[in-house]
């Protein structure tokens, strides 16, 4: 309703009625919303399509990831000449099946995804939480650390800590939620500053709630909207830097299916065998597009603002 | 010919199966000079009439008008262009949130002087003068500096002076002020009042003041249309709609006020709320919470009417059994049976 | 029950990294007594304070002067522990019921928060407490797995008085409780609120602006400006004769629906004055249709006229 919003505008709830049922719960009204931005269903349901590709990959793919056959290198896609069908995607160098690699490579991208942004949205929520509660002192160290690691390119800080971890999956999952920590603690921070000035915090602390209380019981739950949007938008963005760190041989190790490492080892065919690069590099657009997609489809309908 | 003419006009929001209906049927018509309040609480839809009437309602709204003509010009056909020439220099609209009404990134002086080179152009020397001479008019003090002040650095009152200074820089024919002083302070609110009282007298525009404070519509304005859910259910002149309310609602918004409960332990509440999108009754919309409703109130809705004890001037009202002078509902089923009681 | 002494709470204002601090006297000596059952009214307009007094008593912070005792125990020395056994008897109700709720929790939720806190209560019995509560101001039962963006101003308002209520406080400060309501909204709260106090005996500090709310539900009326007190009476007294400028411009300002009611308009000129600038001498001075030299030197004492206790130098001649 475009009523202007000022505290007489009470729109008249369903909850008045004694004639309507129950209002809609919220999980309903936020589908209700987000189902209206097409774009962001689309990019739902191929997010859901690459779950099931993750869980379901043993049996989906039709070879082994690893299995290599040697009488098959580099066979071209099955519609083109000398495709052989049993490849659909054609094999890469060594003679794995590529869109075998590739659905296993879902899984990993996911786990990537995952775990990068599970560490780091906890700890950049905590640091987050802690400045904004504390200020002062608490606050200004803990945001002058976040500006130092802004400052730094992303990539060149993931290569830095891989270099003192070591190479491998893992620890470029580590690099990664490194490298997204400072957005999580901003967000975060700004988020809490913008609570605790309203006045259910001063009723909670009237109440006697304790810090901790009023900390995660509290205000978190309120500032979780931005924070959703921005773990979303974060999973597209770890798996482009776990895709890079592959690519520069800092990542995910041979034979593990990444997609950044297939598309390492393939550069020097791109004229000779299109598909070994193509075919990564297709999987990790539609992954990040999908994430992308599904997160701005989130802001709109986590917005209060936007709340019809 | 009346300044504003409106008729019909109404205002739905939401899909056209099922509509929530912001305003019904509501007829408007302010002459030229004349200081009108619409009075009404959440969910009246007074707002919203008067942002249908400037053209301000966005889709998905939808207003519809049997007529809507400001200055005999029509304003539902009209073209964006010629409504936009129309805005800000005939009709110029005040809001409620000062604080928020102010572009925070701009001075006063070019938010001011913006409205007047829009409207009338003018050399840059020329349009600062004119500024600097409307804060003037509008009594604020230390004018010269406050023209490069930031909305930020004015008090509630300031800016809604500025605000006021914004409205009447091109000479309106109607000033629509939305809720101007709801959030100030009592004694800003009596200057600011005040204020516009005043640049209406000497200027001879039409003061439209919505609000939902009845004692402001009392102490300032000449007729009051009071509206409930959309619907104008009572128009009448001020005192005379004060001193005998002719709708049940008027009646017992007056009795709700703790003014009129001086002395009573309790105030008088008229049970219930508003009804909504989803709870709206078939006949007369008030029938729920009204102390007076009989079964043809929940059956038929009510026309608006002229009272039962003769016309007074432009005096109307939307009930089956209007009250009269002694606040008792004329032909009133109930009321009827107990003179004949009385009588017998 | 709760006594006031001489409340005051200075906040130290930055102008800068080689400026001394400015020093802003939100709350400049100010006392009071509440006792159980009745209502004290502060009255003033923004920036005069009440919203800092409000603070203070609710021990949100610690005032900077002054004393405040509640049941013979002094809060303002009483450390952590000892405000914490204090806390349950003042609770709030807010001005602005959209921001006073938790929009994250359900009605039930909110209302079992206080109890969780500070009672050894387990889920079931604080949910037969909220729904108690509840029923107490008249919320249907049904409402107590809602949140609170389903709701009505009013409802919320009600929700906000369960809350305070849920402890069982001594003292309730409404900051503005009906302002932000309609005017039939009003009149359901404000009879909520006598009849609450009229079972448990609560004591309001009822904050407003609102002349005429006031008038109904106040006993006792403190008006403020800039942080002092410039009037403190009883209800009777004060809006029988107001004797301070101050009140007698609110009382002017305030619109009538009966003409007969309204008084000789009184429009104050200017603005308030910064509270890091105040005025020297009275702070009203500078408004004030009665200000004279002396009023622009010397500070004047809260004495005794008519009843009442009254800052003005010139209380007897006007």
């Amino acid at each position: 309703m475009n009523e202007r919003m000022n505290p007489r505008m009470s729109t008249p709830s369903i909850a008045d009625s004694n004639a309507a049922g129950a209002p809609p719960h919220p999980l309903a009204e936020f589908w209700s919303y987000f189902r209206q931005n097409r774009g962001a269903v689309i990019g739902f349901s191929i997010v859901i399509t690459l779950v099931v590709l993750a869980v379901f990959a043993d049996l989906i793919a039709p070879h082994s990831p690893i299995e290599q056959y040697r009488d098959s290198t580099l066979v071209p896609p099955a519609w083109q000449q000398g495709g052989k069908a049993e490849f659909l995607l054609g094999t890469d160098p060594v003679g794995r099946d590529i869109l075998s690699r590739l659905i296993h490579g879902t899984r990993l991208s996911l786990a990537i995804g995952l775990v990068s942004v599970s560490l780091s949205l906890c700890i950049g929520v905590v640091l987050g939480v802690l400045a904004g509660f504390y200020r002062g002192v608490v606050e200004v160290a803990i945001m002058r650390l976040m500006d130092i690691m802004l400052a730094v390119p992303t990539l060149l800080l993931a290569i830095a800590v891989v270099a003192i971890l070591g190479p491998g999956l893992m620890n470029a999952m580590y690099a990664i939620a490194i490298v997204m920590l400072p957005n999580f603690a901003r967000l975060t921070r700004a988020s809490v500053i913008g609570e605790l000035a309203k006045d259910y915090v001063a009723a909670s602390r009237i109440a006697g709630a304790g810090t901790l209380r009023l900390m995660f019981s509290c205000v978190l739950p309120n500032c979780l909207a931005p924070l959703i949007v921005q773990a979303t938008l974060g999973f597209s963005n770890a798996v482009l830097d776990a895709a890079a760190l592959g690519f520069l041989g800092l990542g995910a190790q041979p034979p593990t299916p990444e997609w950044g490492s297939m598309l390492a080892s393939a550069l020097e065919f791109i004229q000779s065998a299109w598909w070994v690069l193509t075919f990564p590099g297709l999987a990790i657009l539609i992954f990040v597009l999908a994430f992308n997609l599904m997160g701005d489809g989130l802001r709109d309908a986590l917005d209060p603002k936007l709340k019809r | 010919m009346a300044l504003l003419e409106i008729r019909n006009l109404r205002v739905e929001f939401g899909s056209t199966a099922a509509p929530f209906i912001a305003v019904d049927d509501v007829d408007l018509a302010v002459n030229e000079g004349e200081v009108i309040g619409i009075v009404g609480e959440s969910g009246s839809g007074k707002s919203v009439t008067s942002l249908a009437l400037m053209g301000l309602v966005d889709y998905p709204g939808r207003v519809t008008a049997g007529r809507m003509a400001f200055d005999g010009r029509d304003l539902l056909q009209m073209p964006d262009r010629e409504r936009r020439g129309l805005l800000g220099k005939d009709i110029a609209m005040i809001f409620q949130d000062p604080m928020t009404s102010l572009n925070p990134c701009f001075t006063v002086a070019s938010q001011l002087i913006e409205t007047l080179r829009v409207h009338e152009g003018g050399s840059k020397r020329e349009l600062r003068g004119r500024a600097l001479a409307l804060l003037k008019q509008v009594e604020i003090p230390d004018a010269e500096h406050r023209l490069d002040a930031y909305p930020h650095q004015l008090s509630g009152g300031m800016s809604q002076r500025v605000m006021v200074a914004m409205a009447i820089a091109c000479n309106p024919r109607l000033l629509i002020a939305d809720e101007p002083t709801t959030a100030l302070d009592v004694t800003v609110q009596a200057q600011i009042l005040e204020l516009l009282l005043q640049l209406q007298r000497e200027r001879g525009m039409a003061l439209m003041l919505i609000t939902h404070d009845l004692s402001v519509v009392a102490q300032t304005v000449q007729r009051v249309v009071v509206m409930y859910a959309g619907q104008v259910v009572e128009t009448g002149p001020v005192p005379g709609i004060f001193d005998a309310p002719h709708h049940p609602y008027t009646q017992a918004l007056l009795a709700a006020l703790p003014e009129h409960n001086a002395g009573r332990a309790r105030l008088q509440t008229i049970p219930g709320v508003v009804p909504g999108q989803y709870d709206r009754p078939p006949g007369c919309l008030l029938n729920p919470r009204c102390n007076y409703a009989v079964e043809r109130c929940r059956a038929e809705r009510p026309a608006l009417a002229s009272p039962p004890a003769g016309p007074a001037p432009r005096a109307q009202v939307r009930c089956h059994f209007p009250l009269d002078a002694d606040g008792k509902p004329a032909g009133h089923p109930g009321m009827q049976q107990q003179q004949s009681e009385r009588v017998s | 029950m709760l006594e006031a002494k001489n409340l005051a709470k200075h906040y130290g204002v930055s102008q800068g990294w080689f400026r001394p601090k400015a020093l802003a006297r939100a709350l400049d000596g100010v006392s009071f007594t509440l006792t159980p059952g009745r209502t004290l009214a502060v009255v003033g307009e923004s920036g005069c304070g009440k919203s800092t007094l409000a603070r203070q008593i609710t021990m949100l912070e610690r005032p900077t002067g002054g004393e405040l005792w509640m049941d013979g125990v002094n809060i303002t020395e009483s450390g952590k522990a000892g405000l914490k056994q204090v806390r349950a008897l003042v609770q709030m109700v807010f001005q602005n019921p959209y921001a006073s709720l938790n929009p994250r929790k359900k009605v039930g939720a909110i209302l079992g928060e206080p109890l969780a806190i500070n009672t050894p209560l387990d889920r079931l019995e604080r949910a037969e407490r909220s729904r108690a509560m509840m029923a107490r101001v008249g919320l249907r039962p049904e409402f107590f797995a809602r949140y609170p963006h389903m709701f009505s101003g009013g409802q919320r308002q009600r929700i906000a008085i369960a809350r305070a209520l849920m402890l069982d406080p001594k003292v309730i400060v409404a900051d503005e409780p009906v302002s932000a309501l309609d005017v039939s909204i009003q009149a359901q709260v404000l009879n909520l609120l006598m009849d609450l106090q009229q079972a448990s005996g609560v004591a309001y500090l009822f904050i407003s602006h609102n002349l005429s709310v006031v008038e109904h539900i106040a006993d006792e009326v403190l008006v403020m400006y800039l942080g002092k007190a410039v009037e403190h009476g009883s209800k009777q007294d004060i809006f029988a004769r107001p004797r301070h400028p101050y009140t007698r411009a609110l009382f002017a300002s305030t619109p009538r629906i009966d003409p007969m009611q309204r008084q000789q308009k009184i429009i104050l000129q200017g603005e308030l004055p910064s509270p890091l600038a105040p005025p020297p001498g009275c702070a009203f001075n500078t408004r004030c249709p009665h200000a004279v030299e002396r009023c622009r030197q010397e500070a004047p004492p809260l004495i005794e006229f008519d009843g009442r206790l009254v800052a003005c130098h010139r209380v007897a001649e006007i």
